[in-house]
């Protein structure tokens, strides 16, 4: 088996070559679990870089806060080649607004999806048909070849109204 | 409710449009109405048509409070709603004498969905005195990460 570092190399380097994304996909299938170094890509800090694929797979942060940031106008996104879902939905009742994320079911063969959201930092989990489950916390993500789900946690945030004055 | 107290709509545009739908050139607009149809949170798909404007045989008229970039803006887990325009309208014997209401819609998108209304301590006799909405210093709500 080539080696993991080589293979993610391959795919990111060569974007319109889908049988060796094919064939990442199938090579991750054979194992149990991946584990990409963290320096082998960037978790991106500014909007420009947002649409910038990077591999899916994060290491294990240890001490992970899972209680993370949205701030009130994110959106999330799930994209592939073909095309662009809001996975994300907004609801208020009484003075609580949620942000709620539908689990997207990746297909096996799923083609560069990429799990957006407009601003701020998120965190989401992915499990596959091995039931590896693991955190991540990052603005997009993106080169995934295995069939799976990801989960985003819903974000909740207060209304609070001030009293104008009336004359 | 007292009066000055502002209450968001549930279902503006079902907030995922509020939120992440209407453009910032949009015109967020004021405007007062009596009690014909009493106003609440729940209101399903509140649209400014559903409730009843006072006379515009005066004073009164639509008042823009600022696009929707000038007025909703967000820090790091905060939102804010403020506008720097504060409506006004002058007494005039021609006015309605029962103003209830004010209720804040965006006028660009179809429909004109409404976002929130203010309690105006009603009725409001608009013959005999201005009626003027001052918002808080805070603005008039915020959005805050739980």
């Amino acid at each position: 088996m080539a080696d993991i570092n080589q293979v993610i190399s391959l795919g990111i380097g060569t974007p319109a070559g889908i049988p060796e994304f094919l064939t990442f996909g199938l090579q991750i299938g054979a194992e149990a679990t991946i584990n990409v170094s963290y320096t082998q890509f960037t978790l991106t800090a500014n909007a420009a870089e947002i649409n910038t694929p990077v591999p899916f797979e994060f290491p294990t942060v240890s001490g992970f806060n899972v209680d993370w940031i949205l701030d009130p106008l994110d959106k999330i996104y799930f994209t592939t080649l073909d095309s662009e879902t809001p996975i994300s939905t907004w609801a208020k009742s009484g003075n609580t607004v949620s942000l709620n994320a539908t689990p997207v079911q990746l297909d096996r063969y799923a083609i560069r999806p990429e799990l957006q959201i407009e601003s701020g930092d998120m965190a989401f989990k992915v499990s596959n048909r091995y039931g590896v489950k693991k955190y991540a916390l990052s603005r997009v993500s993106g080169s995934w070849y295995e069939a799976g789900q990801i989960e985003v946690a819903t974000a909740t945030f207060t209304l609070t109204t001030y009293q104008a004055t009336i004359a | 409710m007292a009066a000055g107290d502002i209450v968001f709509f549930d279902d503006v545009s079902s907030w995922g449009d509020f939120l992440d739908g209407w453009a910032g050139t949009d015109d967020i607009k004021i405007a007062i109405i009596d009690n014909t149809t009493t106003p609440a949170a729940t209101d399903a798909n509140p649209v400014l048509a559903n409730y009843t404007q006072v006379t515009t045989a005066g004073t009164y008229s639509v008042t823009s409070i600022g696009t929707w970039a000038a007025i909703w803006s967000q820090s790091v887990g905060t939102g804010t709603m403020d506008s720097v325009t504060n409506p006004s309208w002058a007494a005039d014997a021609l006015n309605d004498t029962d103003a209830y209401w004010a209720i804040g819609y965006n006028d660009t998108q179809t429909g004109d969905p409404c976002i929130f209304f203010v309690d105006l301590g009603g009725p409001y006799d608009m013959t005999a005195g201005t009626l003027s909405i001052t918002w808080n210093d805070a603005g008039i709500a915020t959005q805050t990460k739980a």
